[in-house]
């Protein structure tokens, strides 16, 4: 009895002093600290497990309940003094609700952090200094293991209470080595680019060449045509349009002052003494200067419109922004007067408690938390008033800033309407303002003085006529009508026209300056000057072609004097030998990188483990594992990490391949029924019954998809039938390589029963490789054709639906199959038969009823008998806790 | 010619198909850059196929308008969009921007069309929802109910006609839904091995045309 009180008693110490270490804050170092080669890839990654001990305080969760528990007696004294301290205040309950929540945070925060870091170096024995902090890991931590990332922290699946951290080596020892890799081959694929846009260049430098020549011809004809009127009024044009397409403000002015030397060219007076000619001319002038101004007023117009619009537009939208600004701010305001009101409370409370426990000693720890959280409401509070103040800063500058932008508004405003006004006198308002008058009187005028010129030229060639010698009456009368007419008109005339063209140009002159009042100065006034300007511009451009084919005949020149393409080639082949070395040289430094970095990779690195307490974010104090982890990336032959996948591959394996060998033995074997494939021969024969063809799908799917070759499968099968009835198959494929495939088995299947002849090479085709496309052919088809029969067979997507119920309204049969278990509910509601998943693949199988097939059937069933019976054992050791099953099935 | 036609296909399945199984169990360089290659070969086939495939068009809509047989006008929109389409991509390089004619036909004329062609669907499930739907025997009639509920569950009206409803739809997604998925896709899985093995072996042979 003695012996079991002291045993019981050394147990309880025991048992004390178990707990005592389990304490936490202690740092207490795993018992095993492993690295090695990490099996799963091509040796570039190292595994790095260390055990979790019995002592192992990282978890949070535990830290967590054993606070709780150590100090939950305390608690709910402090939880019913708060609740008599705070009870006469406003919101009380949430106070003491906050309070005890805080408390409890605090109190659970104030137990520091452990941590474990890893450290990495490619030294042995490296001092502390030298080793470079790879991971700092909190418990709980986990990430998903992926090659592109350079370290990642999990636990251990086949040891719940190890750590199992995987360090990319490349990323992490080698970067510099890897980076080099990677910058050379980046720069030698930058290579090929660059050679090619070299022969680009070479190109492109004859091309600037041609082009110089054709820059230098169009100045060369833009110099010698300065200073004409051809080249001003092309100038004049195109300066309206661009500015016009400006939109800006500046241009109403400026089309204001244009519009006034237009005036002031038009209406300034002629001396008395002034030729016909010059008459002709300034008439002329004058009436072409009074279009521009037409068009610059209706564009003014225009443009006045668009601006104020877009202003004011504007100034609305600035309105409103502002306004929303402001009220969300006073909302914002408060909210936070409420949260300062509350915090007021809070702190008067907070400070009310602190003063109640100031002196009582057993409340150390509390009173503490009440100073820290009455310190950290005050700073928040603080923090609530400055925001506050910030908030009602941010109201009175929003005000301002209405102030400024009503000030802007009106200033605006005040601009609008000056451009708006400018635009109206433009416009002469209503069309009769004191401008527009003043133009139509000048023309006015102008018509008058015209019709003296032309009275005047009139007589002239009377007088020409008449005269035996009309050049030297012309010579006398200082005028040259032919020339002045020519020039005005912008169209050349041999010297030695008959006069009568004169004439002629005059009556064209009179036409073209003939001004009626009733049509005003309207916008298709403009329209005929800008033709006129445009003709003036083609001649240019004609002019400049001839030039542009002169300076193409120097270029040829050029090139056959071996002038540019020597000179191009020769930079070429320069450039090329360049960058030949240059190639050879990285080629050489990329050897020898990749020479250095599978070196490095290959060498032996280096990890400390260390266990820290962690107050924020300092580090308080730290403990270094003993021995340090070595380990070596390298390349496995075998990746034990799936041995779980062979053990399975083997077995199923095995398992179908000892059915197969039965059923040579046993041909007679049992299958159970597949309704769907049963009616296989049924349809078929309603198809030929019916004198329609029979439809087969072989679904989206290319010829690397297991259900496209089990489809493939089925096909050989009911071509088979399909000849045999001497019924027409088509096949419409969505994939080019399954189409070559389905054509071939049709024919072999076909040539198989002896009936080559049915085969058609145009039954099976290529419809389109996009999905709705191939959906929207096959319906056509469907409707056109009207079948007997469709098959279905193969993977489909969202078009299943669409193929199914379409085929559905043309009352053929349906058959379909398929292992997307998204379209089997489609394909049961709308076809008569359906195979469901493994179906498809032992359709085959079924169909040809061989015995070797039908044997990998039966394997397959064993296999899925031995899944259900794992499915259910597993099921009851996860209920118990037992997680060897899952290990088993997990790839790791 | 038995050799080039049985022979030689048989012998490359089961070569390439034990060697992809084998590389899946070996880490080693030599074989990620093998099935790499491999990758790049189905690449490089898969870009041939598609001569084959225009060739097919090609030749079956030309004979189509050739024999006139009925709705051969689709036939000659077929050949000129294929025309027009490809001389627009080599004169245009391809240019896949909405401004180009190239990118513009993609988006505006091909999108519409197969946007119109999906949105087919939504009549077309409806049509299929009815067939399902209709309660003629038990079974059609626990999926009616069920579907009633897991629609209900999908919309904010489930919640006002009994709170819990989203949960109950919820739950039949996680639970009976998954279950019968995950049957599905284990049968799937198994007769994926079953049909790779038959493949590799050479007992399946319908793939090569005759099948014995």
């Amino acid at each position: 009895m003695r012996w079991l009180i002291i045993g019981v008693i050394v147990a309880a110490a025991f048992l004390l002093l178990a707990e005592e270490t389990r304490q936490p804050g202690r740092l207490i170092l795993p018992e095993k600290f492993e690295a090695k080669d990490y099996p799963n890839d091509a040796g570039q990654q190292i595994l790095l497990v260390w055990s979790a001990s019995p002592g192992d305080n990282t978890n949070l969760d535990e830290i967590d309940k054993r606070y709780k528990k150590s100090v939950e007696g305390r608690l709910n004294e402090w939880k019913n003094r708060i609740r008599d301290i705070v009870s006469g205040y406003p919101d009380a309950e949430g106070f003491a609700f906050d309070m005890e929540k805080e408390l409890l945070k605090q109190v659970v925060e104030r137990e520091p952090k452990i941590v474990y870091e890893i450290y990495i170096s490619t030294k042995k024995d490296a001092p502390e200094p030298e080793r470079k902090l790879l991971k700092q890991i909190e418990s709980n931590e986990m990430s998903n293991l992926q090659k592109s990332k350079p370290a990642v922290f999990g636990k251990h699946p086949s040891e719940p209470f190890a750590h199992f951290f995987v360090v990319n080596v490349e990323r992490v020892f080698c970067a510099e080595e890897a980076g080099k890799v990677d910058e050379i081959k980046s720069f030698l694929l930058d290579q090929f680019q660059i050679r090619d846009s070299l022969q680009a260049n070479k190109m492109a430098r004859i091309n600037a060449e041609e082009e110089h020549l054709k820059l230098r011809a169009m100045l060369k004809l833009l110099e010698e045509a300065k200073g004409s009127e051809q080249v001003e009024k092309y100038n004049l044009a195109y300066w309206i349009e661009e500015m016009i397409s400006e939109k800006n403000m500046a241009l109403v002015e400026q089309l204001g002052e244009t519009r006034q030397k237009a005036l002031d060219l038009a209406f300034v007076e002629l001396p008395k003494d002034a030729t016909v000619g010059e008459k002709v001319v300034r008439l002329q002038r004058a009436l072409e200067n009074s279009l521009i101004s037409s068009g610059i007023v209706y564009k003014s117009s225009q443009l006045g419109y668009y601006i104020r619009k877009e202003i004011l537009n504007k100034v609305d939208e600035m309105e409103r922004l502002l306004e929303a600004q402001k009220e969300e701010t006073q909302k914002s305001i408060a909210v936070l007067y409420e949260e300062a009101k509350k915090m007021d409370v809070k702190v008067k409370l907070l400070d009310r408690l602190v003063e109640v426990f100031a002196t009582d000693d057993s409340y150390n720890l509390f009173r503490e938390c009440a100073m820290r959280m009455a310190s950290d409401a005050k700073q928040l509070a603080g923090a609530i008033d400055g925001e506050l103040q910030k908030k009602e800063e941010k109201i009175k500058a929003a005000e301002e800033a209405k102030h400024r932008y009503d000030a802007f508004v009106r200033i605006k405003g005040a601009l609008i309407e000056r451009i708006y006004s400018t635009c109206e006198r433009l416009c002469g308002g209503t069309g009769q303002s004191a401008d527009i008058a003043s133009l139509r009187g000048a023309l006015k005028n102008a018509e008058a003085e015209f019709a003296d010129v032309y009275s005047d030229l009139a007589g002239a060639v009377i007088l020409y006529r008449l005269s035996a010698d009309g050049e030297k009456f012309m010579s006398e009368a200082t005028i040259n009508p032919e020339e002045q007419l020519a020039g005005i008109l912008g169209i050349q005339q041999h010297p030695t026209e008959e006069l009568s063209t004169i004439a002629g140009f005059i009556k064209m002159l009179s036409d073209k300056l003939s001004y009626k009042p009733e049509e005003g100065l309207s916008y298709s006034v403009f329209d005929i000057f800008k033709g006129n300007l445009s003709e003036s511009f083609r001649l240019i451009e004609r002019q400049a072609e001839a030039l542009e084919s002169l300076a193409r005949k120097d270029w040829f020149k050029g090139v056959s004097n071996g002038v540019f393409v020597p000179k191009a080639q020769a930079a070429a082949k320069a450039v090329k030998d360049k960058y030949n070395l240059l190639v050879e040289k990285k080629r050489k430094e990329l050897k020898e990188a990749e020479k250095s970095l599978e070196e490095k990779r290959g060498s032996e690195f280096y990890f400390y483990l260390a266990m820290c307490r962690v107050d924020g974010e300092q580090v308080v104090e730290r403990q270094w594992y003993k021995e340090v982890a070595a380990a070596r990336a390298k390349t496995e032959w075998f990746n034990t990490n799936r041995i779980n996948n062979l053990f399975f591959c083997v077995l199923l394996s095995v398992l179908v391949l000892y059915f197969i060998g039965h059923a040579r033995r046993n041909p007679h074997m049992f299958i159970r029924k597949i309704s769907g494939l049963d009616a296989v021969d049924e349809a078929v024969g309603r198809a030929t019954e019916m004198g329609k063809p029979v439809f087969y799908l072989t679904g989206l799917g290319g010829m690397s998809d297991l259900p496209t070759i089990a489809s493939v499968n089925i096909l050989s099968r009911v071509a088979r039938k399909v000849a045999q009835h001497d019924t027409r198959l088509r096949v419409p494929c969505y994939d080019p390589i399954v189409m070559s495939v389905a054509q071939e088995v049709y024919k072999e299947a076909s040539t198989a029963v002896g009936r080559p002849d049915a085969y058609r090479e145009d039954d099976v085709f290529y419809v389109t490789s996009d999905q709705f496309s191939y959906a929207a052919a096959v319906d056509g088809m469907m409707v056109r054709e009207k079948p007997a029969t469709i098959f279905l067979m193969g993977y489909f997507y969202a078009e299943s639906l669409i193929l199914a119920e379409t085929g559905s309204t043309t009352g053929a049969i349906q058959i379909a199959g398929t292992d997307a278990y998204t379209q089997v509910p489609f394909f049961i509601t709308t076809c008569d038969y359906t195979l469901i998943g493994e179906e498809l693949y032992a359709a085959s199988a079924y169909l040809s009823r061989e015995p070797m097939l039908l044997g990998s059937l039966r394997g397959q069933d064993i296999g899925k008998a031995i899944f259900i019976i794992a499915i259910v054992i597993g099921t009851v050791f996860a209920i118990a806790g037992w997680d060897i099953l899952q290990l088993l099935f997990t790839e790791y | 010619m038995i050799f080039w036609k049985r022979t030689v296909p048989l012998a490359l399945a089961f070569f390439f198909g034990v060697l992809m199984i084998v590389q899946y169990f070996i880490p080693h360089e030599w074989f990620e850059n093998l099935l790499d290659t491999m990758a790049r070969w189905g690449q490089i086939v898969g870009a041939f196929g598609l001569v084959v495939g225009i060739a097919s068009l090609t030749h079956s809509h030309y004979f189509k308008i050739k024999r006139r047989v009925p709705g051969w006008g689709y036939s000659i929109v077929t050949l000129a969009s294929l025309v027009i389409y490809v001389v627009i991509g080599f004169l245009t390089e391809c240019d896949d921007s909405p401004n180009a004619p190239f990118g513009w036909g993609y988006l505006y004329i091909l999108m519409p069309m197969q946007a119109s062609m999906f949105s087919l669907l939504a009549f077309f499930v409806a049509s299929a929802a009815y067939k399902a739907f209709r309660a003629r025997t038990i079974e059609a009639t626990v999926l009616l109910i069920v579907a009633i509920v897991v629609m209900l569950a999908r919309v904010p009206i489930g919640s006002y006609i009994y709170e819990n409803i989203p949960r109950i739809g919820e739950w039949i997604f996680a639970y009976p839904n998954m279950a019968a998925r995950r049957a599905i896709m284990l049968g799937v899985a198994l007769a994926t091995v079953a049909t790779s093995l038959r493949v590799i072996v050479g007992i399946e042979r319908s793939y090569l045309g005759g099948g014995d």
